[in-house]
């Protein structure tokens, strides 16, 4: 498994889970001009979005909490960044999630 | 009449052998020389022969009859269990949430429960004091959040293979 260092924003303790209250956005896929290594797929929700990276010439699956400083978005700590094999384990049991989470309900 | 009374002994003889018998050892032909030390008569002749056979035969029907009978209550039983109970195979982890999957040797999905709202986490866990216990590096999911990932997946699939084209 390769390490991934990663660059850690100090932005304080992190309490429970905040959840953003606008209705989750579905935008178009778009390269990011500041990182033509970086694809940002969806947001899912207002701080929350989901991209695919080229770190280090490994290809990760980016699901990450975003924090504003400076009028620039920035990512946060809370979030993950899934491997290949991480994201096809996780693609192969997205049903599955969904059965649980009707189940918990 | 003394046919018919050492019919009776014979047969009640021959029970209690094969009942004191090991069923996947004992031969017909054990038994009868077995029943025959304890009558003190000589089970191998013909007509005596015939009836130890015959008695052996009922015997073994019935114990096969039993069998079927106790396999058939104990399937009752699987069933009463079945539904009563909750299925096997599900995974719990140290704080009682529902593992889902592990996507690495430390990192799984779980289903949370959190203050009544259900969450689908994706974290990393380390072990603890023989615990393997959550960390920071991670991140739960509502079910809003979560089902507007699980739309995006196929765009997520399509951006992995463009950026393995360039």
């Amino acid at each position: 498994m390769s390490g991934k260092a990663k660059r850690r924003d100090d932005d304080g303790a992190s309490d429970a889970d905040s959840e953003g209250h606008a209705p989750p956005k579905k935008s178009l896929k778009k390269d990011s001009d500041d990182d033509p290594d970086s694809i940002t797929v969806c947001e899912i929700s207002k701080n929350r979005r989901v991209a695919v990276r080229n770190w280090k010439g490994s290809i990760m699956v980016d699901i990450r909490e975003f924090y504003v400083k400076d009028g620039k978005q920035l990512p946060g700590r809370k979030g993950i960044s899934l491997t290949m094999d991480q994201w096809n384990v996780l693609r192969n049991h997205v049903e599955e999630i969904d059965k649980a989470i009707n189940e918990n309900s | 009449m003394d046919d018919a009374e050492t019919k009776g002994r014979i047969e009640e003889t021959v029970r209690r052998v094969l009942q004191e018998s090991d069923m996947d050892e004992v031969t017909e032909s054990k038994i009868r020389k077995q029943a025959s030390e304890q009558l003190g008569l000589d089970l191998s002749q013909p007509h005596f022969k015939a009836f130890v056979k015959q008695v052996v035969k009922a015997f073994l029907q019935e114990e096969e009859q039993r069998q079927q009978q106790q396999q058939q209550d104990e399937d009752d039983d699987d069933e009463e269990e079945e539904q009563g109970g909750v299925s096997k195979g599900k995974e719990y982890d140290d704080e009682g949430d529902l593992i889902i999957c592990r996507l690495s040797d430390k990192r799984r999905v779980t289903i949370q429960d959190f203050r009544g709202k259900t969450l689908v986490s994706i974290r990393e866990y380390y072990k603890k004091d023989g615990k393997e216990l959550p960390t920071s590096k991670g991140i739960s999911l509502t079910e809003e959040q979560w089902s507007t990932f699980k739309k995006n997946v196929p765009a997520i699939e399509k951006a992995i293979k463009k950026m393995e084209s360039s």
